[in-house]
């Protein structure tokens, strides 16, 4: 029986969870050493920890999610933060800047608590950051055998161009589409452009980025028809990458 | 809870994607009230895409959703294309085709095998049910990676599709990927056929509740995913899919972060089954339909837990269907197209396609810049919700006689049949049955 592993979601689509499945037959050589104790999405187990490692995905969007993630922080020897959503606060920060609209009035034409999309490490300390959205399958295996060996490991800051150099990928840059790639923390192998797509930013800005006058470049090159805005606002998440 | 009251708590559904929770309360010999609660975090996507700009919102939206969201995806650019009045190539109408088969065999494979099979056979999980049933687990990883392929190979990731734009794709697979998507089509038939041989051969519980189910029709397509123009009933009613949100009348519910809707004053039922019994039979390719002759499957399925067993006739089909896609790609030889130019105009449009879990309606209207003005997001989970709550009612006044364990066990089978999946209807499983004694 191998250590106890749990994952759990917040605020999200649980997308992250369903690319851990896609381990597939390999899922059952990775259960020999992770006992998956608690893996709501795939699993009736429930068990209560304490647990070897916790991944969370999906964003803090509640009070009843905050207290969720202290009670895993506490039963958890590590806790991963799963994703863009985790990592960032991810596609449901999109809301934040949106100041003065009622979301729960303008969708459910009622009120309840629903409060601006943060990432994880905003309430609890997080060991080690998977970004991305999706998350990539190798770095998910990769951090889950560390850390069952008890090495935590630090994640990479390099750009996603180094993943497209390593994989041989034209720059989307030479054909005169903005991306952000150099912004943008690597790893994910790059396959937005690889599809022939401009990089979005999906796994956080590189460095603590200049918001207000990134904003004013980006919206610039925005209205001149360049880039997929979408990236402003999962990157610039507070100006933060934590 | 007053006294002579009894209360089943089951709390935090397993095996569905999302959170749903079920309060029932029953009195002696009746039941009182079921309420079905989805209390996913609610997410606010369509006020979210208010002020994007058109070229966001297929990526935007296919984050509603880890399982379907290469479904949100092509209704995504199906909508966006029907507002500007889009016409694309027929290679990227087969394209799409083929990489829908691919969602629903991988989704129904995912259902089938780790969420549902687990039920049947009495364990908690995949995992633990590979110690006794190695094959079968691995059977259905493996009929996931056929499905995952197909989307990594057209849309360019197996999950949150890259290259499927509005207008066409970012990039074409070659013939190569083509080919490798036509060997694993025909290395996995034999999976699929095992597959609905092993759900033939389950005892599901029963229950027999007249649902109005509801599914997407076309003149071109016989059982069609994409593209379809109609919305079809159960009970006769026809309607084209701009008519969708007169016939379709959503209400907000205090305990739910899922609206709940009818056609016609009546909940509607979507998905595999619905699919299966308004297509009937005679839809399917005919090796599939000589394959259910072999097992005895009737052409309609009265059962709701039938479900499942919709959902592996349809995975056989869908394998046969993507054949055939592949192989008119193949023929024709890929096309060397760039995508539609996108050219903003004050427009609005719809898009209804068949997720894996029913129908699935995006309408957005965009200004003359092309920022998204308005969007309206209806998911299959969420118009599911009323039918799946009168069925849990029914079940209950069938069987109040059943002990409460098996209470529980029936109904989590029956709400893990729905293959719900909350994130997309807003929003996760409790349920809580209070009873008097």
């Amino acid at each position: 029986m191998g250590k106890k592993v749990a994952l759990f979601s917040l605020t999200d689509c649980q997308g992250c969870e369903f690319v851990v499945l896609q381990l597939g037959e390999k899922l059952l050589e990775v259960a020999k050493e992770a006992d998956f104790a608690n893996f709501r999405l795939a699993s009736s187990r429930k068990e209560d920890g304490p647990f070897f490692i916790s991944f969370v995905d999906g964003a803090v969007t509640s009070n009843e999610e905050i207290e969720r993630l202290k009670w895993i922080r506490t039963n958890s020897k590590y806790l991963v933060a799963l994703g863009s959503c985790a990592t960032t606060g991810g596609v449901n920060t999109l809301k934040n800047y949106f100041s003065g609209v009622n979301f729960p009035k303008e969708v459910y034409s009622r009120d309840f608590e629903s409060f601006e999309a943060k990432p994880i490490s905003e309430y609890v300390k997080v060991d080690v950051l998977i970004p991305g959205c999706p998350i990539n399958l190798e770095e998910f295996v990769f951090v889950l055998k560390a850390l069952l060996e008890d090495r935590v490991l630090k994640l990479k800051l390099a750009p996603v161009c180094e993943d497209c150099k390593k994989n041989g990928i034209e720059c989307i840059t030479k054909r005169g589409v903005f991306c952000l790639g150099p912004y943008t923390i690597g790893g994910c192998g790059a396959p937005c452009p690889a599809a022939g797509v401009s990089c979005f930013g999906c796994r956080g800005p590189l460095f603590s980025p200049n918001v207000t006058d990134a904003e004013k470049v980006l919206k610039d090159r925005f209205m001149h028809g360049g880039i997929l805005f979408t990236g402003l606002g999962w990157v610039l998440v507070k100006g933060e990458s934590k | 809870m007053t006294s002579g009251e009894k209360s089943i708590k089951l709390e935090y559904i397993t095996r569905v994607e999302g959170h749903a929770n079920v309060y029932i309360r029953v009195s002696k010999n009746e039941v009182e009230e079921v309420k079905m609660q989805v209390i996913e975090t609610p997410r606010f996507f369509e006020a979210m895409l208010k002020g994007r700009k058109i070229k966001e919102a297929h990526t935007i939206v296919s984050r509603i959703c880890g399982i379907c969201d290469f479904s949100h995806t092509l209704a995504s650019v199906e909508t966006t294309e029907n507002a500007l009045s889009m016409q694309v190539s027929e290679q990227t109408k087969l394209l799409r085709k083929l990489v829908m088969y691919g969602q629903h065999i991988y989704s129904h494979a995912l259902h089938l095998y780790l969420l549902s099979l687990p039920d049947y056979l009495g364990f908690p999980d995949a995992i633990k049910m590979a110690s006794e049933y190695p094959e079968e687990v691995k059977r259905g990883m493996r009929l996931k990676k056929v499905g995952n392929e197909i989307s990594r190979i057209i849309g360019g990731r197996a999950t949150m599709s890259i290259s499927i734009i509005p207008g066409g794709f970012a990039k074409l697979p070659s013939k190569e990927d083509l080919e490798k998507i036509k060997s694993l089509l025909k290395e996995g038939l034999e999976d699929a056929k095992k597959t609905l041989e092993l759900f033939a051969s389950l005892k599901p519980p029963r229950l027999l509740r007249e649902t109005q189910f509801a599914a997407i029709d076309s003149k071109e397509d016989k059982y069609p995913l994409i593209l379809g123009e109609v919305i079809r009933t159960s009970d006769g009613i026809y309607f084209n899919k701009e008519e969708f949100e007169k016939k379709y009348v959503e209400q907000a519910r205090e305990y739910s972060y899922a609206k709940f809707g009818t056609i016609d004053s009546k909940a509607p039922m979507v998905g595999a089954l619905a699919r299966f019994n308004i297509h009937g039979e005679e839809k399917l390719t005919s090796p599939t339909k000589s394959l259910l002759k072999s097992l005895s499957i009737s052409n309609t399925l009265n059962n709701r837990y039938d479900n499942n067993l919709a959902q592996a006739i349809e995975m056989v089909d869908f394998f046969y269907k993507a054949q055939e896609v592949t192989e008119q790609l193949l023929s024709n030889g890929i096309r060397q197209e760039e995508p539609l130019q996108l050219l903003p105009k004050e427009a609005s449009g719809v898009g209804a396609v068949e997720a894996p879990r029913g129908i699935l309606y995006h309408r957005y209207s965009f200004d003359k810049e092309g920022r998204i003005q308005n969007a309206n997001i209806v998911t299959p989970t969420a118009m599911n919700v009323f039918s799946l709550e009168l069925d849990i009612k029914q079940l209950l006044s069938e069987n109040l006689d059943l002990p409460e364990s098996k209470l529980v066990e029936i109904i989590e089978k029956l709400i893990r049949a729905y293959d719900p999946c909350y994130s997309c209807s807003a929003h996760f499983l409790k349920l809580k049955i209070e009873r008097e004694q």
